[in-house]
């Protein structure tokens, strides 16, 4: 379960002073499909990174399953992300010098466990993203829908309670774009995770359980879909 | 295998190039250190390999004086039990091919060539020629600087020779410590003729042993001592010539400390390479946090990135050390009469790794430590703020800051711990630990304001400068340069080099300079009593002679008893025990010497019939003496007793200050002395008045003290050679490292190129743009080296002889334009295929 409270996140540059969230107050039931939509520049990311402790709250608090992240110092934030925490990228984000089998692998390796049985998981994880075949092949060598479902087996190695998605399907084409949508959405129905998207995409937005809408910070629509 | 190395080993496949430099600058350091060491090592074997042969003996019992008969019968009836011994004088006198030829002085061997050497095997050329009483070997200096050939006659002392052969090989020449000029070997029947063998002489006189086999060495030691007693020191061969093996090791100490500068130069080249492999990494650490790692175990993997690529560099340099360590006999050429076996031994190999590890280590600490301060937000957002939040708690700060101090600190710590366990000594580590380390610290200070005042300059003259030069200044703040640590490391290297090499002319010079302006030029040595007289008025008759001070008699005596007490039973110090071991030239003298305080007591009057004896200030500590204190020496056989009447102390400068013990012309009024002259000569009379008095008087030594400088400018400047060839292993240190970052920011000057030449720049001129820029580094690393190596020299001289010091220009300006040409080679050697590049295929890779 994922309590969002009073949470306010300002940046200040050199020049000036950003209010990227202002007093956002929300709940996420366990098992909850949420999708966060808003315009570029409504704080969507921002709030997705605090959600996975990336970054620090001006104020307010978020609690994840209970503990409250926002008093954490980032190795506990850390250690908290490996455990509780999967997380998708736009960009993938995989580790270039590593192969598939190897990226899906290292939250394991990361917490200290990266024995034999962390490895068969992390080959049935493939499997189950139909990569099975390119374990062995480097980022360099798999197309962007290949790498984000890699990114996909990753985020759910440590099976996670949450997972947290930032455009999951904004690099990729409408076929594989869909064909991602699926495989997040048949591992959460398999796992139960809390699943929370940012996306401006409307096939994203009408799978999910719920919608909440931000601009200029703030949200201006919860709605259970 | 663990996960912190399989990741360092992955992520290392796609760096090579950088990690290449790394290696590179490592191995330099490690190569420069195992060699010296290794050498050491193999000549530490070659001595006690050759301990005989570099003795020519079992045994050898060095003396001042010639053996007494008591010493005599004792050698002969060691004979009787089979050791044979053989006697070999070795002394210092004039040598001349005619008597228009300037007589030179030379180092004289006189021996038994039937039994010496026992060991070892004298090599000449021709091979065995007859040394017979008129005949002899000479080094092959000798026939350059009488321009004489074998065949020819020379003369030494009161004999005519004829040259039969050069001395090629002379393996227990180092046993004699420090020779004077070149070597003449003769028979003892020729030595006897040539006069030299006067009694009171200070020749060295070395009686060889041999053992037969399965002797008990301590036993025959110990009956030596009780016979010679302090008459003669006993060395036996497996000592392995103390004096040659306890200098080694002091030069081993001394090359391996300018080592460890070429060692540091290499750790600052780790230090900015793995920053800039971190900074490039940015976004790995950032995905690994978001996925879970910590700070420790993300850093956990540069470190065993940092831990393989100091033990790659530490084997590479080990290797290179072994090539190096056989370049080190060309330099001590001449120096050894045996062939060094080179020997690659375990022991410089694992302190070479151990100290390359350790060095990559600490230097890696800071930007290791920089990884904690990578945010996972940064996937998000690259240009993060520093938010309120950051600045959360003050422990948080204090952490934050406290990091970069102590891994400072660490780095300080290493250096220190380095140096001490090479040198072998906390007091010298200590002082050239905090020498480099200041150096360093002073070095980036500098560099750092000489790029903000260049910049600076730039900036206030843009309009006036040609788009290159502000282009080429432009270049060297682009993100990724480490301009400064280039500066620090290229600059080190060049501070010591320049150093050496002004402190090597500028202490000679020195020694010249600071004689006092009337001190003597010309020393005369060895006049017996027959010839003081005739010999002092054929010198103050010949022309260029400027003051001509009576002689001075000495005759060698060795201290036995303080106040009655022997000196066998005195405790002193292990340092101070060298007063009773010492020969002492005793000499009289009726008036206070010049230049002389007294410190304690009072001068004599003229005509005393008491022995009266007058002691310098540093014997008097020594042996603790204070006036009224009686001292007995033996002298020729004899004893010689006197009363302190007065502790002095002479200027440093003058003759005589040397002078430990000086008696009243009563003392050594019965005893047979040989007279000592040292007067002054115009310099460019002094070859004359050498062939004159030679002509005369052949037996007596005429020392021109140029000449003895000069000698020891030779050696200096051998030793200063060794030492340069060291220190450019840190200046190749730093061409590597400026190599590194010159290929690190490939990527940006490819587009940078690309850009240039879509904009209309020629390739003549984007290579002067970035010659420039290399220039500019070399030339200002150059300048400020240069110009800390004349601060360090100006400070040397002056604590040393209170003088100022000459600044000689040529020196500092060949430097500073040789470290710019250097760095512009190596600038353009790491990046010269960026010019061929097509425009338009960069810039699609930079788009994409």
């Amino acid at each position: 379960m994922i309590v969002v409270k009073n949470l306010i996140k300002t940046v200040e540059t050199s020049t000036h002073r950003v209010e990227i969230l202002r007093d956002v107050t929300f709940e996420v039931p366990r098992s909850q499909v949420v999708a966060i939509t808003g315009a570029s520049g409504s704080g969507k990311s921002t709030l997705l990174g605090l959600l996975a402790g990336l970054d620090w709250p001006t104020s307010g608090s978020i609690h994840l399953d209970g503990t409250d992240i926002t008093g954490l110092s980032e190795d506990e934030l850390a250690v908290l992300r490996g455990r509780k925490i999967g997380f998708i990228f736009q960009s993938y984000q995989l580790i270039p010098t590593l192969n598939a089998l190897e990226n899906v692998l290292l939250p394991a390796e990361l917490s200290g466990n990266g024995n034999g049985k962390q490895i068969q998981r992390a080959e049935h994880l493939l499997d189950s993203v139909g990569l099975r075949e390119r374990a062995e092949h480097y980022p360099a060598q798999l197309s962007g829908g290949e790498q984000q479902r890699v990114g996909i087996a990753r985020a759910f190695m440590m099976q996670p309670s949450i997972l947290l998605a930032d455009e999951p399907t904004g690099n990729l084409d409408s076929a594989n774009g869909l064909h991602v949508l699926e495989l997040m959405l048949k591992l959460n129905q398999d796992q139960g995770t809390t699943l929370v998207l940012v996306t401006h995409d409307q096939n994203l937005t009408e799978h999910a359980d719920r919608r909440i809408m931000l601009r200029d910070g703030r949200i201006v629509s919860d709605d259970l879909l | 295998m663990n996960f912190a190395f399989r990741m360092a080993l992955l992520d290392a496949k796609a760096s090579r190039g950088r990690f290449l430099f790394i290696v590179l600058a490592i191995a330099a350091g490690v190569a420069a250190l195992t060699g010296v060491k290794g050498f050491s090592e193999s000549v530490r074997y070659t001595l006690f390999k050759e301990a005989r042969t570099l003795m020519g003996a079992d045994l050898m019992i060095r003396m001042n004086s010639l053996p007494n008969e008591a010493e005599q019968a004792f050698l002969k009836t060691l004979a009787e039990k089979g050791i044979d011994h053989t006697h070999v004088t070795e002394t210092v006198s004039m040598a001349a091919s005619g008597p228009e030829s300037t007589p030179v002085l030379s180092s004289i061997k006189a021996a038994d060539l039937q039994k010496y050497p026992f060991y070892g095997v004298l090599e000449f050329d021709p091979p065995s020629p007859p040394i017979t009483a008129d005949t002899v070997s000479v080094s092959e200096d000798l026939l350059f600087r009488l321009s004489v050939k074998v065949g020819d006659s020379i003369k030494v002392g009161a004999h005519e020779f004829r040259i039969v052969a050069v001395s090629r090989k002379e393996p227990d020449r180092m046993t004699t410590g420090f020779t004077l000029g070149p070597r003449v070997l003769m028979s003892r029947e020729g030595f006897e003729r040539t006069g030299l063998n006067v009694f009171g002489s200070r020749a060295t006189q070395r009686i060889l042993l041999r053992l037969p086999a399965e002797s008990d060495v301590e036993a025959i030691r110990s009956e030596i001592r009780d016979t010679f007693r302090r008459r003669g020191r006993v060395i036996d061969y497996t000592q392995a010539n103390p004096t040659l093996s306890r200098n080694m090791e002091r030069a081993s100490s001394f090359l391996a400390m300018v080592s460890l500068i070429a060692l540091i130069v290499g750790g600052v080249g780790v230090a900015t390479s793995i920053e800039s492999h971190i900074q490039q990494r940015m976004d790995h650490v950032a995905i690994m946090k978001c996925l879970g790692g910590s700070s420790r175990r993300v850093m956990q993997v540069y470190a065993a990135q940092s831990l393989m690529l100091g033990v790659a560099g530490s084997l590479v340099g080990v290797l290179c050390g072994f090539v190096a360590q056989s370049i080190f006999p060309q330099f001590l050429a001449g120096y050894f009469d045996v062939d060094i076996d080179l020997v690659l031994s375990w022991k410089p190999a694992v302190q070479g790794i151990s100290v390359g590890v350790l060095t990559t280590l600490l230097f890696t600490l800071p930007p290791l430590l920089s990884i904690t301060r990578i945010r996972p937000a940064l996937i998000f957002r690259r240009d993060l703020p520093e938010s309120r939040s950051e600045s959360r708690s003050p422990r948080a700060l204090v952490r934050g800051s406290l990091a970069p101090v102590l891994s400072v600190l660490a780095i300080a710590l290493g250096i220190w711990l380095i140096a001490v366990w090479m040198s072998g000594s906390s007091r010298v580590g200590s002082y050239f630990a905090g020498g480099l380390i200041g150096s360093i610290v002073v070095l980036a200070a500098i560099a750092k304001m000489v790029m903000i005042a260049l910049r600076h300059a730039v900036t206030r003259w843009s309009s006036r400068l040609s788009p290159v030069v502000r282009q080429g200044v432009a270049n060297l703040y682009r993100p990724g340069t480490h301009v400064t640590a280039i500066l620090v490391a290229l600059g080190v290297g060049v501070m010591f080099t320049l150093t050496v090499q002004l402190l090597q002319r500028s202490l000679l010079d020195q020694l010249r300079l600071s004689a006092p302006p009337d001190s003597p030029n010309v020393f005369l040595v060895n006049v017996v009593s027959a010839h003081k007289d005739g010999l002092w008025e054929l010198i103050r008759k010949q022309p260029g002679i400027i003051e001509v001070p009576n002689a001075s008699p000495a005759i060698a005596g060795q201290l036995s008893r303080i106040n009655g007490t022997p000196v066998e039973e005195i405790q002193l110090s292990e340092g101070e025990q060298r007063y009773f071991r010492t020969q002492f030239a005793l000499t009289w003298s009726v008036e206070i010497p010049k230049a002389t305080e007294i410190l304690s007591g009072s001068w004599w009057p003229e005509s005393v019939a008491e022995s009266l004896v007058s002691v310098e200030e540093d014997a008097a500590d020594a042996l603790k003496l204070t006036v009224g204190d009686t001292l007995e020496w033996s002298v020729q056989g004899r004893s010689l007793s006197a009363r302190v009447t007065n502790i002095r102390r002479t200027d440093a400068g003058r003759l005589g200050a040397n002078n430990q013990f000086i008696l009243n012309p009563s003392a050594l009024r019965d005893f047979p002395v040989i007279y000592y002259g040292a007067i002054r000569v115009r310099p460019d009379a002094v070859t004359s008045l050498q062939r004159v008095v030679f002509e005369s008087y052949p037996t007596v030594t005429v020392v021109n003290a140029a000449d003895v400088l000069d000698i020891i400018q030779s050696v200096v400047d051998r030793i200063s050679l060794t030492v340069r060839f060291l220190s450019a292993f840190a200046i190749l240190g730093g061409v590597i490292i400026l190599a590194s970052a010159v290929a690190g920011t490939r990527y940006r000057r490819m587009r940078e190129v690309a850009v240039l030449k879509t904009i209309g720049a020629t390739r003549g001129k984007i290579v002067r743009i970035f010659s420039l820029e290399f220039l500019i580094i070399g030339v200002a690393a150059g300048a400020i080296g240069a110009t800390l190596a004349t601060i360090f020299s100006v400070i040397v001289i002056d604590r040393l002889f209170h003088a100022p010091f000459v600044v000689a220009w040529l020196p500092l300006a060949a430097a500073t334009l040789s470290t710019g040409l250097i760095a512009v080679a190596a600038g353009w050697a790491a990046s010269f295929r960026i010019l061929g590049e097509k425009p338009l295929e960069v810039l699609r890779q930079a788009e994409n």
